[in-house]
């Protein structure tokens, strides 16, 4: 089934995902290049200042990430030439998702987004963030967040029953707790688990090792199982995704529109945020909830979710 | 000549007169042509390329025009219904001006940092106060450490916020200057940085076709301006309320400098009336000067009017320099008159006026020929402003000289000899006290002069060039308070521009721009920010910090950032980004605001330290250029302080050149150059040691002070090479009698001009504009100055080393 958030891949690197039917990679093991990534990724995260002022560091805005151990900024104009093993499978892969989004994919989604009235889709959002509310809260406990987990469990109960069955948010809109996504992928992460390498996944899309484990697995355990049976998990998880794609259709074909070699661009898009993630983790932002600043900023949203559309980016 | 010359007039008086009128008439006409021009680009050298790169990045970049208002609540908090009441309403009066485009206010702006995230199909106008009536208190949350706002709505402390009127750019005028711009960026192609005379003329006639567009503009502004103020005025109660930005600066300017005009013009006329009545008590005596004063200046005006000359920052003050020069000839004339009067009871009318013609007809011709050749050397000055004020000093002392020489006579020789002058006996005590205590203490004299020079020389050596035009206002007055607070609050006030190129190896084809471009503009910004001087500080960096403040702190990656640019909608990331990125020319545009308040600003260090600062980037200084208002005036104020050394020596020489054509002695020249130097030293070492820095207003001021000696000078040198050659003898007692004689003629007048003129100029002092309180206390200086010196030292050195002629024979 399709999971939400194909796009959300490609320009924020989220590591949401739902689940899918895709066993084939469920083989390998995300340990295998861990290094990597956290050298390429530590080096450079501040910015050394020179001047009449003195030495002085900033935190970049805009970073990058070269391929392998090139240290940051060393970029030049070639293309960043991301190691990418298995560009063999993932080409094919990327030439087939994109040929079932231009006519399959998007000319539904238009029409979804067309006929299925707005308040419509939020509570959809809604829902689907609900029920995944008990994965959330797993998660936080296996990374050691024990009162995010509180919060999640606390938001599934509070939108499962007074949010009818969670296609509503009370317990953002009243009890003012924020909903906080957290993946297989992020406990992994935790772990310090490497990314393994990149990974193009039918249907799905842009992906890594990592992340597809994360994927399969939680489809697999996704609380919707408990709650209905076989075929229909597939139908409803695949909605789902389908649901949170819709509205982010557009966005991909302006953007396969305008680049050359999407497959390059794609896959850049999605390492750069995936390590980019990795660099900064959501512990960052814990204080959300404690500064009212951040508060009415972020309310709704996950950690890097920077083009997803508003309803989407957080429930699912 | 000069006596065929005075019968001539005496004989014509009427028709002279008549001629006058007539003149005087014609010129009053022409002279409603002449135009104060205080626009940035008559202070430029023809072809700046520094001014074309400006206009080049102006086309490129588009910055609006636009005025801010500060509003500062008193009783209520910042971020209250009521502000929030009060911003509205003058807005959308403010909007309704018609060359109004928009009024961006806190109200109105989209408030990127309550989205979740940046969505391709962003609707700013739907994250506004307007559309969403957010509570006082979110609002107050938003605006902390805005990377966008603070500074430039809301000020740090919050305590005030402003509202940006943009206007709306005139299409034609654009158009015309976008055809000049392009014309002009050959400057930039070129080598040797020069135009085809074909292009000059092209430029030339889009100028007159854009001139009547700008004429009216300007007329707007004003008017827009005054209307503003009425807006604002219902709500002054409660809140103050400021206007800030350059054009309100501009306005100002224009503003205080024609009521000084005013105030202070007719004040220092009537203080000028008063003395010389109580000097000469007759009042022919008080209307004569004052008619050949008014109808020199408007016989001058009339020609500028019909030469086109604009007068600039730099040259308006001619008016009074020309009183000033005019009223010493008249003075002079007047005094000599006198004398001739008393010294012979007999004679008639025309006789008298005759022999004070014949007498005086040299030293004053020599005097405007003088003070013409001081002001013809700025015309070397290579400085466009500075040389059309020397072309200007030059038709002005030409038309002083003429007037006063013709009308002189020509009036008097209509009245009747009246009889009964003498100078009163207070004059008489102090030009006979002076000429005691020169010719008592001749070594006191030099040693002083030697002491006082060197003086001036160390103060010279501190003199500083500075350009604050908030510092034009005196402090205590309103309009500082207002330009300061907007200054100082909503990010300064002075444009300056960074001008980054992107290096050819990080430009990218797949992505709009790379992370290490937007680090290096980061790095750039951040050490800029440090310094004390810069005020708001904008360019893509402040988008890239809000989209990170939205991305819960994480930096974006290089193709989200790509990504989002491709997404968001055309129109707005051209209206979002358009000022500060130019993808077509790779070029990206850090915009500041220097705040002219800021103490102890050495603008020169400024951008020194911060060109060095640069380089310790790695910044090549191919990659980046500095424009905007504030490296112009920089630029210009430096060419001006580099001239100065260049066209004083030039004056010198000339002066030394002329003096020598005059008196056909070296030794004379010489010794007769000798005050005009110390005036001029002493004038800027005083400027010096009392840390006044030269700006654009005192820059000619040497100029002017030397042009004020010089008169003196060769009135007292001429008449002692006078009396001295005219009497039979060869000792040293005479030389003491011809000094004595030339006290007893001359140094009447040289008291009265002084009297007249240092204390109708130190009127000035009460202005609120600076520059001219101190134009005014400097030429009074200037004026005692030369009077000192032209009486004490001047007279030391004739008697000491002007013998008579022994040569010549005895008359």
């Amino acid at each position: 089934m399709l999971t939400h958030h194909l796009l959300k891949k490609f320009i924020s690197g989220s590591l949401l995902s739902a689940s899918l039917f895709l066993s084939a990679c469920s083989t390998h093991s995300p340990q295998q290049a861990p290094e990597q990534a956290e050298i390429s990724n530590k080096a450079g995260s501040e910015l050394v200042v020179n001047s009449s002022h003195g030495e002085q560091t900033i935190e970049p805005t805009v970073v990058s990430y070269p391929a392998q151990n090139n240290a940051q900024g060393v970029s030049n104009s070639e293309n960043i030439a991301f190691d990418d093993p298995l560009e063999f499978i993932n080409r094919p892969i990327f030439a087939f998702n994109d040929k079932l989004f231009e006519y399959v994919l998007i000319p539904a989604a238009k029409g979804y987004t067309n006929v299925v009235p707005d308040p419509v889709r939020t509570s959809v959002g809604h829902f689907f963030g609900n029920i995944r509310e008990p994965l959330n809260a797993l998660n936080q406990l296996f990374q050691g967040e024990v009162s995010d987990s509180g919060k999640s469990i606390g938001r599934f109960l509070i939108n499962s029953t007074v949010g009818l069955l969670g296609f509503f948010d009370p317990a953002t809109a009243w009890f003012e707790i924020d909903e906080n996504v957290s993946t297989i992928n992020d406990t992994l992460v935790k772990y310090d688990v490497g990314y393994g390498s990149y990974l193009v996944l039918p249907i799905l899309g842009q992906s890594d090792l990592r992340n597809g484990f994360s994927t399969i697995t939680e489809s697999v355990f996704h609380p919707i199982q408990y709650a209905a049976e076989s075929p229909e998990t597939l139908y409803i998880q695949s909605y789902g995704g389908f649901h949170a794609f819709a509205p982010e259709a557009p966005t991909y074909e302006e953007l396969r529109k305008e680049t050359d070699d999407p497959y390059v661009f794609f896959r850049n898009l999605y390492m750069q945020s995936m390590l980019r993630d990795q660099q900064y983790p959501a512990e960052n932002q814990e204080p959300q909830n404690v500064e009212p600043s951040t508060n009415d900023n972020n309310a709704t949203s996950t950690p890097s979710e920077l083009a997803d559309d508003a309803p989407a980016s957080s429930q699912e | 000549m000069s006596r065929f010359l005075a019968d001539f007039i005496i004989r014509h008086a009427k028709l002279i007169l008549l001629a006058f009128a007539i003149l005087g008439g014609l010129a009053a006409w022409s002279a409603q042509q002449f135009k104060i021009d205080a626009s940035a680009d008559t202070l430029l050298i023809k072809n700046n390329k520094l001014f074309v790169e400006t206009q080049v990045v102006n086309e490129r970049f588009s910055p609006q025009e636009f005025i801010l208002v500060a509003y500062k609540p008193k009783n209520h908090a910042l971020f209250s219904q009521r502000t929030f009441n009060d911003i509205q309403q003058i807005s959308s009066e403010l909007t309704a001006l018609p060359r109004v485009g928009e009024v961006t206010n806190i109200l109105n702006v989209p408030l990127l940092t309550l989205t979740d995230e940046l969505d391709p199909n962003l609707e700013p106008d739907q994250l506004t106060w307007q559309a969403n009536r957010y509570s006082a208190e979110k609002m107050r949350e938003v605006f902390t450490d805005h990377p966008l706002f603070t500074d430039l709505l809301v000020n740090q402390d919050q305590t005030a916020t402003a509202m940006q009127i943009v206007f709306k750019p005139n299409k034609e005028l654009l158009d015309i200057q976008s055809q000049i711009i392009a014309i002009q960026k050959k400057i930039l192609d070129n080598e040797d940085g020069e135009l085809s005379e074909q292009d000059e003329q092209k430029i030339e006639a889009l100028k007159t076709k854009a001139q009547p567009i700008e004429e009216k503009l300007k007329e707007t502004r004003q008017q827009e301006i005054k209307q503003i103020y009425q807006i604002i005025k219902p709500y002054k109660d409660d809140s103050d309320l400021y206007l800030g930005g350059a054009y309100v600066l501009g306005q100002q300017m224009i503003d205080i400098i024609q009521s000084d005009l005013t105030i202070f013009g007719s004040a220092i006329g009537l203080a000028i009336c008063v003395i010389l009545f109580l000097l000469f008590r007759k009042i022919r005596w008080v209307i004569l000067p004052l008619l050949c004063c008014g109808l020199s200046v408007i016989l001058t005006v009339g020609l500028f009017g019909l030469l086109d000359l604009r007068a600039t920052v730099i040259s308006s003050n001619f008016i009074a320099l020309q009183l000033i020069l005019t009223l010493a000839v008249v003075v002079h004339l007047i005094v000599e008159f006198r004398q001739r009067e008393e010294a012979d009871d007999e004679a008639s009318q025309q006789a008298l006026l005759r022999q004070t013609f014949i007498n005086k007809f040299k030293p004053c011709l020599y005097a405007g020929i003088t003070t013409s050749v001081g002001f013809a050397s700025l015309i070397f000055s290579g400085i466009q402003p500075v040389v059309s004020f020397g072309w200007m000093m030059i038709v002005a002392m030409g038309v002083s000289i003429c007037v006063s020489l013709l009308l002189f006579p020509a009036v008097l020789a209509s009245f009747k000899r009246k009889g009964d002058s003498h100078e009163s006996r207070f004059s008489q005590y102090i030009v006979s006290a002076i000429s005691g205590f020169t010719l008592k203490f001749p070594t006191f004299i030099v040693l002083t002069t030697l002491v006082v020079g060197g003086g001036a020389i160390f103060g010279i050596l501190k003199l500083d060039v500075e350009n604050s035009f908030l510092n034009y206002f005196k402090e205590s007055t309103q309009v500082r308070t207002e330009l300061e607070f907007i200054d100082q609050e909503f990010g300064g006030s002075t444009p300056l521009d960074l001008i980054y190129t992107i290096p050819e190896d990080e430009r990218r084809d797949d992505l709009v721009m790379g992370a290490k471009t937007i680090q290096t503009l980061q790095k750039i910004q951040h050490v800029m920010r440090q310094y004390d001087a810069t005020g708001n500080i904008t360019s893509v960096v402040n988008f890239t910090e809000l989209a990170k403040k939205i991305n819960q702190g994480k930096p974006l990656t290089e193709y989200e950032l790509t990504v989002i640019y491709k997404l968001l909608d055309e129109s707005l990331t051209d209206q979002l980004l358009g000022a500060y990125f130019n993808p077509e020319n790779n070029q990206l545009r850090i915009s500041t605001r220097i705040q002219d308040s800021t103490e102890n600003f050495n603008r020169a260090e400024f951008l020194e330290t911060f060109r060095s600062d640069l380089d310790m980037l790695d910044i090549s200084p191919d990659s980046y250029s500095l424009t905007n208002l504030f490296v112009l005036y920089q630029d210009i104020l430096q060419r001006l302080f580099a001239s100065q050394i260049m066209t004083l020596g030039l004056v010198f020489c000339a002066l030394f050149v002329v003096l020598l054509v005059i008196f056909r002695s070296i030794k004379v020249a010489l010794i007769a150059v000798l005050p005009n130097i110390l005036t001029t030293l002493v004038i800027l070492g005083v400027m010096g040691w009392l840390s006044i820095p030269l700006d654009l207003m005192t820059i000619t001021i040497s100029a002017i002070a030397m042009g004020i000696a010089v008169d003196d000078t060769i009135h007292f040198v001429h008449r002692y090479l006078e009396e001295l050659n005219g009497r039979n003898s060869h000792n040293d007692a005479d030389n003491q009698a011809a000094i004595d004689k030339t006290f007893k003629s001359v140094g009447y007048a040289l008291i009265y001009t002084t009297t007249i003129i240092a204390i109708g100029f130190s009127l000035l002092s009460f202005s609120d504009f600076v520059p001219s309180i101190l134009f005014g206390l400097l030429t009074s200086l200037a004026m005692l100055l030369a009077f000192i010196t032209d009486t004490t030292l001047l007279p030391v050195l004739l008697k000491k080393f002007v013998k008579r002629k022994s040569t010549s024979p005895a008359s």
